[in-house]
């Protein structure tokens, strides 16, 4: 399986500032923050890198909206995604997108919804709509175009 | 990345030792000097060169101050002005931290402007081995500590290395009572994340 040895390689990150609050033990990246992990990229306003013991567990990303973007190796698919939250657990291998969620793939097949959980092991995603709002989740399927 | 917050606090109480250690330095060494150098000299500066006073500088309960410099000025009012190639290590209880820098220049409140390849490290030792192991490192080529405010600054780029990430940063501005630690004008990291052992799993 080809992500175990993407996520670990380098993350790479920039941006405007980092804030670092040593009492309570977080560091902030913010202003047009980028994350590069091999074909993994991850943008937003503000970035929360939370890796204890220097083991990646958690980046947590907000934005206008924050954005995701991947390319799978072995099928050359581009899977792109946004919402007001991101959040990718390492252990799992999971992204989470919280409020006015939207993932496509391949310019195609397009989910949105309140909440979507995109699993890079499995390239499964679970749709869950927010009861409260009534927003529903929507998903658009373009079919293959027939060769005439 | 996330600094690790004990070890950066520890570096930075350091910075506090600095003028602490100026502070109580004159006065331990003023005695010494004072009476066989002031009755020659009016106007003087004081220069020591080759200074190596690497024998147990200064002993407080939680750590010592040991400090070596190439050059030491003082005003004749005994204010220590203007040090060059400080290397000054502060002992704590297995843990170790080390300011160096090519010149240090002090003001009368013990304000201290570091320049030229100016490094904080923070050592400790490896799990009972006499191994000491650099945790954290900030560098870069000038810092002014603001004693009275406690607050470390740098408006040049200032670089933090650690076991597994290093970050760049165009600047510094860093509130050392409160640890909170604000890096601007562009910051650039590189975090390399560790394969977790089978059993962490």
């Amino acid at each position: 399986e080809e992500r175990p040895s993407e996520s670990q390689e380098p993350i790479k990150i920039s941006a405007d500032r980092l804030l670092v609050n040593e009492k309570q033990g977080v560091s902030r990246y913010q202003g047009n923050v980028l994350v590069n992990q091999g074909s993994l990229q991850l943008q937003g306003e503000q970035i929360e890198i939370v890796h204890p013991g220097n083991q990646l567990q958690k980046i947590e990303i907000l934005g206008k909206p924050a954005r995701f973007q991947r390319v799978d190796a072995s099928t050359q698919n581009l899977t792109r995604g946004e919402a007001e939250k991101i959040i990718y657990q390492a252990d799992k291998d999971i992204l989470t997108f919280i409020g006015n969620a939207r993932v496509e793939e391949n310019g195609k097949h397009q989910i949105s919804g309140s909440k979507l959980v995109y699993d890079l092991q499995k390239q499964t995603l679970q749709a869950q709509s927010d009861s409260q709002k009534q927003n529903r989740v929507e998903v658009i399927l373009v079919p293959e175009q027939k060769n005439k | 990345m996330r600094l690790t917050p004990s070890k950066l606090l520890i570096s930075t109480l350091t910075l506090a030792a600095v003028a602490i250690w100026t502070n109580v330095w004159l006065e331990s060494s003023q005695k010494e000097q004072v009476s066989d150098i002031a009755a020659t000299l009016k106007e003087a500066t004081w220069q020591f060169s080759e200074t190596q006073i690497w024998r147990p500088g200064i002993e407080t309960e939680s750590n010592t101050l040991n400090f070596t410099a190439g050059q030491i000025r003082y005003q004749q009012n005994r204010e220590l002005s203007h040090i060059d190639q400080l290397v000054l290590v502060d002992f704590r209880q297995n843990s170790l931290n080390l300011i160096s820098s090519q010149v240090a220049v002090l003001d009368p409140q013990f304000n201290i402007t570091l320049s030229q390849n100016v490094r904080f490290s923070h050592y400790a030792q490896q799990d009972e081995t006499p191994a000491w192991q650099q945790q954290i490192q900030l560098t870069g080529e000038q810092f002014t500590y603001n004693n009275p405010q406690r607050r470390l600054t740098s408006s040049q780029p200032v670089t933090i290395t650690q076991l597994y990430a290093v970050t760049e940063a165009g600047s510094l501005s860093a509130d050392l009572t409160n640890g909170e630690w604000l890096f601007s004008d562009g910051v650039k990291g590189t975090i390399q994340p560790q394969t977790m052992a089978k059993d962490d799993k």
